[in-house]
This record gives structure tokens, sequence and C-alpha cells, in this order.
């Protein structure tokens, strides 16, 4: 699974992440290359740095230190030799890889007339590990899909708890019908993770009835999909800007069931912001899951109803 | 009758000989004008943005002639297969590889390997600016090729044929 991962390495990088402990291996969530300073990697329960003999060491100065070639070999990599075909992902910040896994990227930014043109001199990457946790959601199916009807749905959460992990899952599981009756479903993927398109070919399974428009910006992305592709459940992940909160209200008066997401710790914090107050106070989410890291990324913390009591409160694991 | 077949060989082996230099000088605007070509290629698809570099010298090795046809071919091989090696090295790589089956000569293999330094590793506008500098360099080189195959051509192959026939006429 990990193999797209280590394609995008420079040799000198891949051997020492090849020759990490399985546990450690198998776990890995990301890997963090910069210039000049110690190789890290991390798993969900620790980081470390990696020392030149492929050693985990906690001291940063006994580290690997990758320099200006290693770099330049795994942009050389990532971009199989084609820089200027990434102008879009560099502007953005990150690029996607097969198998949906991304690396973002830092360095030296190019702006032009007050935007951000593209990222010069690549010298920080981090590679993410994407992982698809089949059946993550499957656990939560009674409590957010009553009788298998579709309701409007929003997953909050502080960043690197499960949500887009979730919220990919419950795709897969609408749009193969598994254990409800299946449905066609749009996602609109404006950072490419839910689906993690490359060329535009979902690298996630994210079920047979799905349509991807892969970098579309949300709120023109929801009009566009009901217009076009008439989906009977819209996935967007992380809304929060004025537009994607009239977009959700264009898209649930047109009869369009949405499951979406938003970071936040609490549901007091999210209430807090302006785009997703006013989706609460007029009731469009029918269900609020509110996760955690408690007990490992995917810790269900809460579940809200329309006037936000709680439906079920408890640790539940579900694996993401 | 020895001495007349021995003289009749000299004198193929020299107009021979004399032909041979000045194909040479004949092919070498050609060449540097094919390598033109696959360079407007590259061009196009790249002020296109949605080719890969691998891809885009695949396609060039389809559709040009040798020499360069080989030149590029490998040079998408070596993009592809070689791990971790910058896109500079595949093309010196590719360049060095094929160059003794053309007829070009150090300028312009100056040129064309200084081109590498910059693919693929830089944006699109970027690209598009060295693209056309390489162009410009190579018009040049193709106009100092043309005046030496107009001044040498005809005088390679004249001299060829008179040295063998001088040859013959001081032995015989």
């Amino acid at each position: 699974m990990l193999a797209p991962v280590l394609e995008v390495l420079p040799l000198s990088i891949r051997g020492l992440v090849e020759s990490l402990p399985s546990r450690v291996y198998e776990s890995l969530e990301e890997i963090r290359v910069r210039q000049e300073s110690p190789l890290e990697v991390a798993t969900p329960f620790q980081s470390m740095f990696l020392s030149p003999s492929g050693r985990m060491v906690t001291r940063e100065r006994e580290g690997y230190r990758p320099n200006r070639e290693d770099c330049q070999k795994m942009l050389n990599l990532i971009s199989r030799h084609s820089l200027y075909a990434l102008e879009e992902e560099l502007r953005r910040g990150y690029v996607t890889i097969r198998g949906g896994h991304r690396v973002g990227l830092s360095g030296r930014v190019v702006v032009e007339t007050g935007k951000v043109k593209h990222i010069r001199d690549v010298t920080g990457f981090n590679l993410r590990v994407a992982r698809q946790v089949k059946g993550a959601a499957r656990r939560l199916l009674p409590w957010i899909l009553p009788g298998g009807q579709l309701e409007n749905m929003l997953i909050v959460s502080p960043p690197q708890c499960g949500k887009t992990t979730l919220l990919r899952d419950l795709t897969r599981i609408v749009s193969s019908g598994e254990t409800i009756p299946s449905r066609k479903v749009g996602v609109v993927d404006e950072r490419s993770e839910i689906a993690g398109c490359v060329e535009g070919v979902p690298q996630h399974d994210v079920g047979p009835r799905t349509d991807v428009l892969d970098g579309c910006p949300k709120a023109e992305g929801m009009m566009m999909l009901i217009r076009s592709m008439s989906p009977e459940l819209l996935v967007v992940d992380e809304i929060g800007r004025q537009e994607d909160g009239e977009a959700v209200f264009e898209a649930v008066h047109a009869g369009v069931s949405l499951f979406t997401t938003a970071h936040g710790g609490s549901m007091e914090e999210v209430c807090r912001r302006p785009g997703i107050a006013q989706l609460v106070r007029e009731g469009v989410f029918a269900r609020y899951i509110l996760l955690s890291r408690k007990q490992g990324p995917g810790t269900i913390e809460a579940i809200y109803d329309r006037g936000l009591s709680p439906v079920k409160e408890s640790g539940v694991e579900t694996g993401c | 009758m020895l001495k007349m077949v021995g003289a009749c060989m000299i004198l193929l082996s020299t107009t021979a000989f004399g032909f041979r230099k000045a194909r040479a000088y004949a092919e070498r605007p050609r060449q540097i004008r094919q390598m033109r070509g696959a360079l407007s290629l590259i061009r196009t698809e790249i002020s296109f943005g949605s080719r890969r570099l691998d891809q885009i010298c695949e396609q060039i090795g389809h559709r040009e002639k040798e020499p360069v046809r080989s030149l590029y071919t490998r040079c998408a091989q070596y993009l592809r297969e070689m791990d971790g090696v910058s896109t500079f090295e595949c093309w010196k790589r590719a360049v060095e590889e094929t160059w003794p089956a053309t007829e070009l000569k150090q300028p312009e293999k100056e040129v064309i390997i200084d081109f590498g330094k910059t693919l693929g590793i830089s944006d699109r506008e970027d690209q598009l600016a060295h693209l056309a500098r390489t162009q410009t360099h190579l018009e040049v080189e193709e106009g100092r090729a043309r005046e030496e195959q107009e001044r040498y051509e005809k005088m390679c192959k004249s001299l060829g044929i008179l040295g063998g026939a001088l040859i013959v006429i001081l032995i015989y």
C-alpha cells in the first residue's frame, strides 16, 4: 500500500523508510523531509527522527539530514520531471500522488499581484499517507441513517481525527448501497482528499455510483453537480466560508441531501463561525457527529440531533 | 591490367571519401533543423501543460525521423526507468549516447545539453523562455552550418575525385 509513497522518495531516504520496523512502517502517518533538518516520521502515537543508519532516534542531531540534492530529486520524482504541469498544485501547496496520498510543499513562495503564484525552491515536504478504512462508518449507520433515510449531516472534528476517512466511507456506503438502498452521489473534492483523484480518476474506493468534481471550489461545485449530475447526495469537505453556507442552503432547498465536515473542537466552537452558525440556527443539519482523538483517530465523541441535544454520547471506536 | 584495377580502386575510394564528407556538410543543417522542429513540439506541449515530459519525449520519438527519434525515445525511457535521477542526467545521457550517430558538431551539442539543465524543473513561463533561447542559439548554428555547406559541400566532392586522379597520375 505504501508503494506509491516510496516511489516519490529519493533512494537515500527510501532505504531508511523501508528499514523501519514493520510495526511503525504499517502505521506510518507522515514522512517529513526538510532540507538540512532531520528526517522525521510520524505514526498516530509518536513522531521521531531517523538516523543515517535507519534507527529511530529522539535527539535531533542524530537524525539524517536530507541535502539540497535529495530535495531536488524528490521534487523531480513527485512532478515526474514535469514541474510545469503542476502549476495549479504548486499554487495550492500540495500534490496528490497515486494511491490518493498527498505531498504538502513548502519553500520560497512567488507572489504576483498579491496572489500566490507558485512555490520556488521547494525545501519542505510532508508526505501524508492516506488510509482508506473501509467500514469505518458502518457502526454509525443506525444513528445517522435511521431506516436508510438520507439526512443532512455535519461532521465536526479537530484536524487529523479521521473526519475525511469517515466521510469517505459514508460516501462509499451510500453509493454502493451497503445495507441501505444505493444512491447517486456527487462529491465536490476541492482539496482532492475525499476521492484522492489523480488525472481525474478516484484513487480511493468511493463507490460505483459516485461522480467526483476534483479540485473544484465548493460553492460553485455544489451548484454544478446539482445542475449537471442530478445527485441524491452531495458530499463536500470542510465548509466554513460565507459562500459555502449559501451554497448549502441552495442545495438542501433543491431537495438534495448533504454530508459535510467542519473544523472544530466542540459544537460551541463551530457555532461561533459565521458561515456555519446560520446553518445550525436554521436547522439545516439533522445530525452532528463530533470526533476526537481520545482513543485514537476516529473516536466518536457525541452525536447530536437537529436541536443539538445528544442522541448518543460515548467514546465509540470506529477504527478510522 | 592489375595496375588499371588498382587505379580504379584508388579513384573510387577517394571519391567515396569526398562524397561522405560532403554529405556530412549537407546533413548538419538538416539535422539542426530537425532538432528545432522537436523543440517547437515540446514548446507546444509545455504551453498546454497537460502532458508529462516522458510522454512528450515518447511522442516526439514516434513522430520524428532518425537521429532525433532515438534521442527522444531513449530520453523517455531514462526518465521513466532511472529511479530518482535528475532530469538533466537523463537528458545528458541520452544525448551522449545518440550523439555519435548524428552529423552534429560541438557547438550544437553544448546548446542542447545546456537546454537539458532547465528542462522540466521550472514553471511554464520559465520553460518557454528557455526553449525560445535554445531555439535562437540553434538558429544561429543552423545559419553557420548552411554557410559551411555552401562553401565546402561541392569542394569536398570535387576534391575527392581530383585527389584520387592526382594519386593515380603520380603512381601510374
